[in-house]
């Protein structure tokens, strides 16, 4: 790679650039001073060293649960993300790939007490609605049991209680359902965050400041970075008085 | 084996790349020298979209960012973690050290949380104060001209404030705090807690043609490809490479083994295993400086021979590996029922806090010798992998219905996004000569290079200031409106006192002093031993101030390289 070159190329977004007149407004460009000249490329995931990349190939070449096993934690995913007007199911959103690959790649974490809470599952199902797996049970069926598992025990059962394998089991499949959900696109559209995004901080909005009843002090106010000025290149006075 | 020879003779060898290493190339550099770095880790450039994690997603990484294979994630941008792959090292007793290391060029500045703080003029001789430990064989004055030219070259958020021992600078002006930390900043000062416009190596204000600014994506630990962070790489080997007038060559994925030395008890060069085909160099050079880490640097001269010297390569005085510690760190976090159902705005800010609080107690009325800083945060930040961990405990303190599942258990959990608030303490603790590392006698690395083994336990210097930390976390947390999600520690859980090593602090290993019976090199970082080795990173460190120590190492280092020039000249070494 020519790093002359490289540096070159960034130098061209670096300079240059005017002074921001509308700070912090989303429809702004937002970042000519710093952004670069190339858009974005986020496909793949960034450098992997080679045993990181080596790992993952084996991962990916292999496979964990099977095809029943699988259909039963989609089942069980939607039950814990159903669709809304606000977002997609769980399914629809990748949270199963994400499960597959998790049992693989935290073995310990994850192997024996997802198959063995979903083998429990359908030995509870098949006990309570005669011979059927979970996914063969209605909804109505399928709900009756979650609901049983979905809460903590009260405290002095944890140990006690028959269904402690089936909490143990939802808990330890809900995290991952809830964490690869709002990691997801959809995930993260309705959770709200408005950020990974070149942007202007220049502080809290003022209506949320007047919410909390909280405000900037006044004496600190010319201290903080005047946004208009951010590409004016820094210079000091002897005793470090910004003076730029 | 036969050892390949490169012919050429540098005027400098440098081992390790990171703050140490890249000021010593950027100043030696920039003084005419020819020079090789030593990097044990391959080429690293944030800017290359191949290297790139800056502004992916978490649906991007099939782990959604999950730490399987690095501590702090999947987009973290340090190529390694307290644990490598066929690169061990042991420890003894009860010994809980943990050994972070980075194998990439500029090491671990390319995801450190950027805190960059001077020490102050107490931390150069805190034994005339307290009577522990060693002091530093230079003063703060000597030191801060350095200093200064480091916050010019670099670039530093701050504010002068004309603190005692948290000295001014020449700073670049800080972001406005985010909500959660007006929140802090009220609570801490009803606690008689200071809190101050944090200083960061964030570029908010554009310092010179070569680096972009900051725009505020909060991923400075995944190494910002504007420059708009400090990482060696970008703010000291490339322009070293390109604006220098010496030769700077890199040498990657080479793992130094061993300084090389002549017959005449002078250093002549590395000695290093290429990682590509496994075969031994060699690398000469009139200097060798050493900038591997606090414990690389000391393994790499235990690990070396001279004439006369059984216990390693410049340890006459039996310091070498000794008075190794780091800071001393705990936490606490809250759920902050005031910050529910937030209003949604892009708060990612600069990556880490946009306040902080430095030390502002009297040791001398405490049970505790050393002081600690404060860290803190709490935004709506982007979701990754273990998102939704917490919402049990929120759900008790709510007194909810712990669990659940549908569309009420996906809407309690956007009603309290980003309004959990968290505080760390970082602190002092003080070196001691049993708390060291050594080479075990029983193994090596996959390279065949003997690794190191740790001795190290925490006293109650460390364990009551922790107890100080807790509780200070909580009286503010609990001003904030806060219910503390966090366990209340007990003295044997050393008051939720983190392993040492495990804040990233390590220094002390190679301490300079004015005594050669009990210091490892002079005020220069020049091993009482040898004329022409040099420690520019942070195993010379006398004693660890309640403060980062990265500003400290490239002051030093920039100071040592000019001594090295100058010497150079004048035909010394």
């Amino acid at each position: 790679m020519d790093r002359r070159k490289t540096l070159k190329t960034l130098l061209g977004g670096a300079v240059g650039t005017a002074v921001f007149t509308q700070i912090g407004c989303k429809d702004v460009d937002p970042v000519p001073a710093s952004a670069g000249t190339e858009p974005v490329d986020t496909k793949g995931y960034g450098l992997r060293t080679a045993w990181e990349a080596e790992r993952e190939e084996r991962i990916l070449a292999t496979r964990f649960f099977d095809d029943f096993e699988l259909e039963t934690i989609g089942v069980l995913a939607d039950i814990i993300v159903p669709a809304t007007d606000e977002y997609p199911k769980a399914t629809d959103t990748g949270v199963v790939d994400f499960i597959e690959f998790m049992a693989k790649d935290q073995p310990d974490n994850f192997q024996v007490r997802l198959r063995g809470g979903l083998a429990w599952l359908n030995a509870e199902t098949s006990r309570r609605y005669v011979g059927k797996a979970f996914i063969e049970a209605t909804p109505e069926e399928q709900l009756a049991l979650v609901d049983d598992i979905a809460y903590e025990l009260p405290e002095g059962e944890e140990e006690s209680n028959p269904l402690r394998t089936g909490v143990d089991f939802f808990d330890t499949l809900r995290f991952l359902v809830i964490t690869g959900f709002f990691t997801s696109k959809e995930g993260i559209a309705y959770l709200g965050y408005e950020g990974n995004q070149p942007n202007v901080w220049d502080g809290v909005p003022q209506e949320v400041l007047d919410k909390h009843g909280l405000a900037y002090e006044a004496e600190l106010l010319p201290k903080y970075v005047d946004q208009e000025r951010r590409s004016i290149t820094a210079e000091w006075d002897e005793q470090g008085n910004l003076i730029s | 084996m036969q050892i390949k020879k490169n012919n050429k003779e540098y005027d400098v060898v440098i081992v390790g790349s990171g703050a140490g290493g890249g000021m010593s190339a950027r100043i030696l550099a920039e003084n005419g020298l020819n020079i090789a770095i030593v990097e044990a880790g391959p080429y690293f450039d944030p800017q290359d979209n191949a290297q790139k994690t800056q502004l992916r997603w978490p649906y991007e990484s099939p782990r959604r960012g999950a730490s399987t294979t690095r501590p702090f994630g999947d987009y973290n941008a340090a190529f390694g973690g307290w644990e490598l792959p066929n690169e061990p090292y042991s420890t003894v007793g009860d010994t809980r050290f943990e050994w972070f290391r980075s194998r990439m060029l500029g090491g671990r500045t390319n995801h450190w949380g950027r805190i960059s703080l001077r020490f102050g003029p107490d931390d150069f001789h805190r034994k005339d104060l307290d009577g522990l430990g060693a002091n530093w064989p230079i003063t703060y004055d000597e030191i801060k001209p350095y200093y200064d030219r480091v916050d010019k070259m670099i670039g530093v958020t701050g504010t002068n404030e004309g603190l005692p021992n948290d000295p001014d600078g020449f700073f670049l002006p800080p972001p406005k705090p985010r909500l959660s930390e007006l929140m802090y900043t009220e609570a801490a000062r009803k606690n008689g807690v200071p809190v101050y416009p944090s200083r960061m190596s964030m570029l908010t204000k554009k310092l010179n043609d070569d680096r972009g600014v900051c725009f505020y994506c909060a991923q400075c630990s995944r190494s910002c490809a504007v420059y708009a962070d400090f990482s060696a790489g970008s703010c000291l080997i490339f322009p070293a490479v390109e604006k220098g007038s010496g030769q700077v060559d890199i040498l990657v994925n080479c793992m130094a083994r061993e300084v090389v030395m002549d017959d005449s008890g002078r250093a002549r060069g590395i000695s290093y295993v290429s990682k590509d085909d496994r075969r031994e160099y060699e690398v000469r050079g009139k200097v060798v400086v050493l900038a591997a880490s606090a414990c690389e640097t000391a393994r790499l001269l235990m690990n070396s021979r001279m004439k006369g010297q059984t216990e390693g390569l410049g340890n006459s005085s039996g310091t070498l590996g000794r008075y190794l510690h780091d800071s001393t760190g705990t936490n606490a976090a809250a759920f902050i029922p005031s910050l529910m159902d937030r209003k949604r705005y892009n708060e990612d800010g600069m990556g880490g806090m946009h306040v902080y609080s430095p030390w502002w107690g009297d040791n001398k009325k405490l049970d505790f010798p050393r002081g600690y800083h404060m860290e803190m945060g709490g935004t709506m930040s982007m979701p990754m992998y273990g998102f939704g961990g917490s919402h049990k405990a929120i759900q008790k303190i709510l007194n909810y219905k712990v669990g659940g599942y549908g569309n009420p258990l996906l809407s309690e959990m956007k009603s309290v996004y980003g309004a959990i608030f968290y505080i760390a303490g970082r602190g002092e603790s003080v070196a001691l000569y049993d708390n060291y590392c050594e080479i075990d006698p029983n193994s090596v690395d996959e390279w065949g290079i003997p690794t190191l083994r740790f001795h190290y336990n925490w006293t109650d210097h460390e364990r009551l200031q922790a107890k100080h930390m807790q509780e200070t976390f909580r009286s503010i947390l609990t001003d904030m409106g806060g219910e503390v999600l966090s366990p209340e520690y007990t003295y044997e859980q050393d008051y939720g006192l983190l392993p040492p090593g495990a804040i990233i602090h390590e220094v002390g290993t190679a301490r300079m002093g004015s005594d050669p019976k009990d210091s490892v090199t002079n005020a220069y970082g020049r091993l009482h031993d040898v004329d022409n080795i040099y420690i520019n990173d942070a195993a010379t460190f006398s004693s660890q101030a309640d403060k980062n120590p990265t500003w400290t190492i490239m002051a030093l280092a920039m100071r040592n390289s000019e001594k090295i020039v100058s010497e150079l000249k004048k035909m010394n070494i």
